[in-house]
């Protein structure tokens, strides 16, 4: 097999050479307004029609015909540019595009085009801001929920199920570095601010090399540079939170900053109310906070650096208080959650042919429960006791990747990530004195090595072939787990715009998340695979067809896949993880499930024109099987929704009005129902017997949200949009949660037994208000 | 503050309830047995049956004409009858025999017969040397006048794991008790979500007369496993409330005392499933529990136990 490899690899790379004079011009594209490098821009040679796009960092190579070609460079939102002569250039070439409507959001980005591979999608950002959202606030990761094959848990969450997987199977990046929470106000929204962000991208089908550690998906996020040309920022005032933004050039076209940051509303009122001096009472405190920050600086025309960073918390705390005679005592509980990211990245052009970039990367999640008294007594000493039990994980690591461009034909991508995971499910500290807290004890280190290499590799003009290969090797615990995970990607252009692309991956998974089960705060733990719970591992196989129509502004595609996966872990019935689980936790978890997937995808997209959005539906179907559930049959995954329709659009009235509109349909969620109840002396009301795992179904889940926004020019000449909507429309009791009520009568003897469902959320309408400078 | 108590406001008021009307796959009415055999005590069993676990309960789910016998040590049967004022209870003058194995067998018309796995009796209760500091500072969340109780298993817990509970009982004037002690932070058992778990079991009744209502009165029930006990010469401990009014005037407690019993593993498999736990935190949503039976071809738990109840000095 590499022997073949090798062999298409060199006669792709040099059939062209050998026969003809050629010349190899590379460089980077970037926004001429705010100098923020444009991903997947378009350059093409005018003889031979050849299309190379930028990659993550801007940055392009072409061979072209040394005499007699001209380049042209586009984007979409973009005035297209020509080079021709390139021996008045000198190389690399620093492009930049100018705008095509300085009204319109700057960094407009295409949905990803035939280059990507097949399962990938990009979400715009300026039409991310469009879409309605609850109670206002725009959420990138509930905008992917309108994509096909993605779909949400209960009402309100924020993790994602995508082909059949569940939220810890989705390796969430923050320029470049994982994301292990990825939730404010207990899974309501997401903690990517959109509006320090750059780009979105989704793979779900067939992954690049250069991903791994998770079975369903990559969640690509990238900030934005900042902008290298002028100061300026956005204030944004909204009902959950509000958020105020700051970039602009430390050295023009050299280096620039970019700083955003959010705070809850319900935490700033909480800290307006002034605390009583005497009496008792109690007292609920919530609040969360998220800051990006990122510094570029441009050291020549082949070298520039990146320090991004990230920082978000929530805080919850209930608290007892009582004040009398100048004493004062605290009773307090709380739950505490956030991450820490850092990513140092160094990017270089070492050659016309070959672009790398070094990056060192640190990411941090905590959750924290809390319990403390406080006794303030003016006689005595001041007496404070706290118990604080935490479950968290911290990554420090490296990356290098190598983009080699062999020829037109050829380029291969290569590199190795090193992590080293320090895993603390459930660490107590507390200033009692107790021999059981031992603070050190239960810390799980755990290193991480891949290597990886990804060629592309265009057989004919029409048809591309992406080989690829992960290789990861996972110690812990004096356990060295290593398994090769084989990548095949294939596009294949057809006339008349119609393309067909397949793919397939095998993932492996060696973290495993320990979570409250459905809906509540935070108290989740991360812990690394074990001896006794081994790595999960996925296969899929992906194919696509897709067809372009250009004069409508039309894009179709069809995709249909079958995944396998093994080693899953589920929970025992009714497993309560509190806190006290301790390192028992590889013996409860039931172990070495598998789990099958099939679906079909269909997405009609519109990218531009006055009215654009994009219409999908999803048919899937996702099974488990333990040999300690429901008998060793394949039950249906909780979230496994048969049919999932979502529709997205906008549409601009004039130069100032946009209305928008998103409606979901899901089939609802499969719940586990009881199949006979009995009553005894001891139980105080009816006790049910389950047998069978998800046996019964909630009803479906639709809702229509609407939203305008106007663009505003203030007094100061200054651009603003307000944004105002209806979140859940036409008022749709949508489930969140089955509740089964014993009815009573008067001397409490039950009587009856009624299913509920619980519904949050009403017709909520909303408000935003964002003003840039 | 006005706009965000109108955002709460509106939460509130959305959070609705909706009858559903779902598809039960209700297999038909089964025997359900419940009962407890208490060593030196007579025999006595509930019978009752299963209903469609969705819309009105049967007005009588007891099982009246059933037939109830015990057989002991896989030789001895005894047939059990029903008591006269209680409907689907059935009882006998035989005495629960400790180290004897009982299987309960049911059968009822238009039922399938049902029986139990053999269970054993705890043949012996083990003894315990109680320390008491007596108006000790509690811990977190605990203000209240306490005593804190050692407790020290002299004999070395070797043999094959037993399950055992403890019940504290502080008498006040008028027959008032309180009865919620807590494991204190070096209290092993109490700190391993393996090793212990809480129940609440009534022990009496009172009126109020105010309200013109009789309430119930439940202890807290400490349930462990006897692997987890630590050595002869190292406690396990327990805060009880000794004291009730202010921190600086108690009323203090008459007598405390102290039930110890041995019970069959399935008591502590119920109890683990069946009681809200006072550690951590209580999940809106937790996925459905199986229900425990020891019962053949039926429902419900035949449990076994053995205790002795001490004065605590």
């Amino acid at each position: 097999m590499i022997k073949y490899l090798i062999t298409i690899l060199l006669f792709a790379s040099n059939a062209h050479t050998v026969f003809s004079q050629k010349l190899t011009i590379n460089g980077t594209v970037r926004d001429a307004a705010n100098g923020e490098l444009l991903v997947g821009a378009t350059v093409q040679d005018s003889i031979s029609q050849t299309v190379v796009q930028t990659n993550a960092y801007g940055f392009f190579s072409l061979e072209i015909p040394a005499s007699r070609s001209s380049i042209k460079i586009s984007f979409v939102g973009y005035t297209p540019q020509y080079i021709q002569d390139f021996t008045k250039h000198k190389f690399p070439l620093d492009i930049k595009l100018i705008p095509a409507n300085f009204l319109k959001e700057l960094t407009v980005k295409e949905v990803k085009n035939k280059e990507a591979p097949v399962g990938s999608l990009s979400i715009p950002m300026n039409k991310l801001k469009l879409m309605p959202a609850l109670l206002g606030e725009v959420d990138v990761l509930k905008a992917l929920s309108f994509t096909p094959g993605v779909s949400t848990g209960t009402e309100g969450s924020a993790g994602l199920y995508i082909r059949g997987g569940t939220p810890d199977q989705n390796l969430i990046l923050l320029d470049e570095v994982p994301v292990y929470n990825v939730t404010h106000l207990g899974g309501f929204f997401s903690v990517f601010n959109p509006s320090s962000l750059k780009s979105v991208d989704l793979y779900k089908g067939a992954f690049p090399a250069r991903y791994g550690g998770r079975l369903a998906s990559v969640i690509d996020l990238a900030m934005k540079d900042g902008n290298n040309q002028k100061f300026g920022g956005e204030v944004g005032i909204g009902i959950l939170n509000q958020n105020l933004a700051l970039e602009g050039p430390i050295v023009k076209n050299k280096a620039s900053f970019i700083v955003s940051g959010r705070v809850s509303t319900l935490g700033l009122s909480s800290l307006l109310r002034p605390k009583k001096s005497s009496g008792y009472g109690e007292s609920r405190k919530y609040r969360f906070y998220d800051l990006n920050a990122k510094l570029n600086y441009q050291i020549s025309k082949t070298d520039q650096i990146y320090l991004s960073l990230y920082n978000g918390f929530d805080r919850f705390m209930y608290s007892e208080w009582s004040a009398n005679d100048g004493r004062e005592t605290e009773t307090s509980v709380g739950n505490n959650w956030g991450n820490t990211t850092a990513t140092l990245r160094y990017s270089k052009i070492f050659s016309q042919r070959l672009f790398a970039r070094f990056i060192l990367l640190y990411s941090k999640y905590t959750s924290e429960l809390t319990n403390s008294f406080e006794d303030n007594n003016p006689n005595t000493e001041h007496i404070r006791l706290y118990r604080n039990t935490n479950a968290g994980v911290a990554d420090l690591g490296g990356k290098v990747q190598f983009d080699y461009f062999l020829s037109n034909r050829t380029n291969l991508k290569f590199g190795l990530d090193a992590t080293r995971h320090s895993f603390s499910p459930f660490i107590t500290k507390s200033n009692y004195s107790s021999p059981h807290d031992d603070t050190g004890k239960l810390k799980f280190p755990a290193t991480q090595l891949d290597f990886y290499a990804d060629a592309s590799i265009n057989i004919t003009h029409n048809l591309r072939f992406n080989p690829g290969i992960r290789y990861s090797l996972y110690h812990v615990n004096n356990r060295t787990f290593s398994n090769p995970e084989p990548r095949l990607g294939l596009n294949w252009s057809l006339p008349a715009n119609w393309s067909i692309k397949g793919g397939y991956a095998i993932m492996n998974q060696y973290v495993h998340l320990l979570t409250n089960n459905g809906f509540g705060f935070g108290y989740d733990a991360w812990v690394p695979s074990t001896d006794k719970v081994t790595p999960s591992r996925s296969s899929q196989l992906s194919i696509g067809l897709y067809k372009n129509l250009p004069q409508l502004g039309l894009d179709l595609s069809l995709e249909g896949y079958i995944k396998r996966m093994k080693n899953l872990i589920d929970y025992p019935d009714g497993t309560n993880f509190s806190g006290l689980l301790a390192a028992s936790w590889d013996d409860i978890v039931i172990k070495n499930g598998v789990g099958r997937v099939k679906g079909i995808e269909v997405m009609l997209s519109r990218k531009s024109g006055r009215f654009n959005g994009w219409v999908s539906y999803t048919l899937s179907k996702s099974e488990r099987k333990f040999s300690e559930i429901n008998g060793a049959w394949w039950f249906p995954m909780k979230y496994d929704r048969r049919h999932l329709l979502a529709a997205t659009a906008n549409y601009g009235i004039g130069r100032k009005w946009t209305l928008s509109a998103s409606f979901i349909y899901q089939t609802g969620h499969a719940v586990t129902l009881p199949e006979a109840a009995f009553i005894t002396e001891n139980s105080n009301g009816p006790r049910f017997i389950y047998d069978k795992r998800n046996n019964g179904r909630m009803p479906a889940f639709h809702r229509l949200d609407i939203g305008a926004s106007k663009s505003v020019v203030t007094p100061r000449k200054r651009n603003a949009q307000l944004r105002l909507g209806v979140y859940n429309a036409y008022n749709r009791n949508n489930p969140l949660y089955l509740d089964i009520k014993t009815e009573r009568n008067r001397d409490f003897v039950p009587t009856g037994i009624t299913f509920k469902q619980v519904s949050f959320f009403p017709i909520l309408p909303y408000i935003g208000y964002t003003l840039k400078f | 503050m006005k706009f965000v108590c109108f955002l709460l406001l509106l939460f509130v008021l959305g959070c609705k309830e909706t009858n559903l009307d779902l598809n039960i796959p209700y297999s038909g009415d089964k025997l359900v047995l419940w009962g407890k055999l208490k060593a030196g005590a007579p025999a006595r069993i509930q019978v009752t049956k299963t209903f469609n676990p969705a819309g009105a309960i049967p007005l009588d789910i007891s099982v009246a004409d059933a037939q109830v016998g015990l057989l002991i040590n896989d030789k001895e049967y005894i047939e059990l009858f029903s008591a006269p004022n209680e409907k689907g209870i059935y009882i006998s003058d035989h005495v629960i025999q400790p180290g004897a194995t009982y299987i309960v067998k049911v059968s009822a018309p238009m039922l399938p017969s049902a029986e139990s796995a053999p269970v054993f009796i705890p043949s012996e209760v083990p003894d315990i040397k109680p320390l008491r500091i007596r108006n000790v500072p509690g811990e977190i969340n605990h203000q209240t006048p306490q005593d804190l109780v050692d407790l020290y298993f002299p004999k070395k817990q070797t043999e094959a794991e037993k399950y055992f509970t403890l019940t504290f009982l502080s008498y006040y004037e008028k027959d008032t008790v309180s009865a919620n002690p807590y494991g204190a932070t070096d209290n092993i058992p109490a700190k391993e979500e393996d090793c212990h778990t809480w129940a609440y079991e009534k022990i009496s009744a009172y009126r109020n007369d105010v309200a013109g209502i009789t309430f119930d009165r439940f202890a807290s029930i400490f349930l462990m496993k006897s692997t987890c006990l630590p050595g002869p010469n190292t406690p396990i401990k327990f805060y009880i409330e000794t004291g009730k009014g202010s921190l600086d005037n108690p009323q203090w407690a008459r007598k405390v005392t102290m039930r110890i019993e041995v019970v069959t593993k399935e008591a502590f498999d119920y109890a683990k499933i069946e009681y809200d736990q006072p550690e951590g935190v209580d999940h809106l949503v937790l996925p459905p529990q199986r229900a425990l039976t020891n019962i053949k071809n039926g429902y419900g738990l035949i449990f076994a136990s053995n205790e002795k109840v001490i004065e605590i000095p």
